[in-house]
């Protein structure tokens, strides 16, 4: 490989790709291929990026947005339909909270508050590199952050009618 | 997180909770994105040469152009040839004259050869044939002496209009009234 070596590729894959894949999911259907074209992207790069890491969320969220927005608003409903029932998380016996219903209130969160929560939480980003990738003001994305994670507190702590549903949903 | 990050104690429950999710990787495949990565990393450093190629190429055809302006502006730059014209008198021998016969080179053709040149037989000149054609008629052989007083300004007009003795000198008589009726018949 001319810039990018096969060792480091492979170590970004093994740490990063998942996220980016949950990441991209934020705004298309089609987050592996996205994901794809980053890597390719990636691979033809002369020289590697000083953060390459910040890089691959720059690329893969312009992706994500452009083909999003190809996507058309037929597709988009047919996306948010698909998107109810894909996995973002794998499945645990161990896990406090249940995969599918943080999907499902992730869902319910507004585009910023989620796009924040996902790339702190599991993309491992810094606020200052968040705020550089949306380009907003770090307090700005603290607000987001905080104001996300109050709403599924909310929405996991909500009393439930059903105690069966309630078992699977946040246990503090 | 620093301290002018932390979260409030609930949230922070809840931060934990959701970090211990395992996010899926979904379709990916990584082996086969990881082979193509290499295919694209070779792609791109032959296109890096092919460009360093292009660029060389460019430079070259640009080099060739300039050269090929500056030997055109050069040339044209050049004097141009100045063209001399010159009048070179060839003498041509009389005999080697090939101009069209004219009728009056015809009936002289009958009579030893002289040196008179073909004359364009206007109307004028064949009025002032038949006139000295009538003439010589009625003066006989000869012309009218010179000197003699001539109140019809025929000898002005001999000054003026050569007689035909001057003008066709070698036309006798019979080759005058031949050519008057070749006029004549022409004329008809």
């Amino acid at each position: 490989m001319a810039a990018i070596g096969v060792e480091l590729l492979s170590r970004l894959l093994d740490e990063h790709s998942a996220a980016l894949v949950l990441y991209a999911r934020q705004w298309c259907q089609c987050p592996e291929d996205v994901l794809q074209e980053a890597v390719l992207l990636l691979a033809r790069q002369p020289e590697v990026p000083s953060n390459v890491v910040g890089w691959l969320y720059r690329v893969v969220r312009n992706g994500a947005i452009s083909a999003s927005r190809a996507a058309g608003r037929r597709a988009r409903h047919e996306a948010l339909a698909g998107e109810k029932n894909a996995l973002w998380f794998e499945p645990g016996t161990e896990d406090r909270l249940d995969a599918a219903v943080v999907t499902e209130a992730l869902q319910e969160l507004p585009i910023e508050q989620r796009e924040v929560i996902v790339a702190r939480l599991w993309g491992g980003l810094a606020f200052d590199k968040i705020a550089e990738l949306t380009g907003q003001p770090t307090s700005t994305v603290h607000r987001w952050y905080h104001a996300g994670l109050a709403a599924l507190r909310e929405r996991f702590g909500e009393p439930c009618r059903d105690k069966k549903s309630c078992r699977k949903s946040f246990k503090p | 997180m620093s301290g002018q990050e932390k979260l409030p104690q609930e949230l922070q429950a809840l931060e934990a909770g959701l970090a211990s999710l395992r996010p899926s990787s979904g379709r990916l495949d990584r082996e086969r994105l990881m082979f193509l990565a290499g295919r694209a990393s070779a792609a791109g450093l032959g296109m890096q040469r092919g460009r360093l190629g292009s660029v060389l190429r460019q430079v070259a055809a640009m080099a060739a152009a300039a050269l090929v302006a500056a030997g055109l502006t050069h040339w044209l730059k050049q004097p141009q040839t100045q063209v001399v014209e010159r009048i070179v008198y060839v003498p041509v021998a009389p005999a080697q004259q090939q101009a069209p016969r004219s009728v009056a080179e015809k009936a002289v053709a009958s009579e030893p050869a002289t040196a008179v040149s073909p004359r364009t037989l206007d109307a004028s000149y064949l009025r002032e044939l038949e006139r000295l054609s009538a003439q010589q008629a009625a003066e006989g052989a000869g012309w009218p002496a010179h000197g003699g007083k001539d109140l019809s300004g025929s000898a002005h007009r001999r000054r003026t209009n050569p007689p035909a003795e001057a003008i066709a000198p070698a036309l006798s008589r019979r080759a005058l009234n031949t050519l008057l009726e070749e006029l004549s018949a022409e004329r008809g």
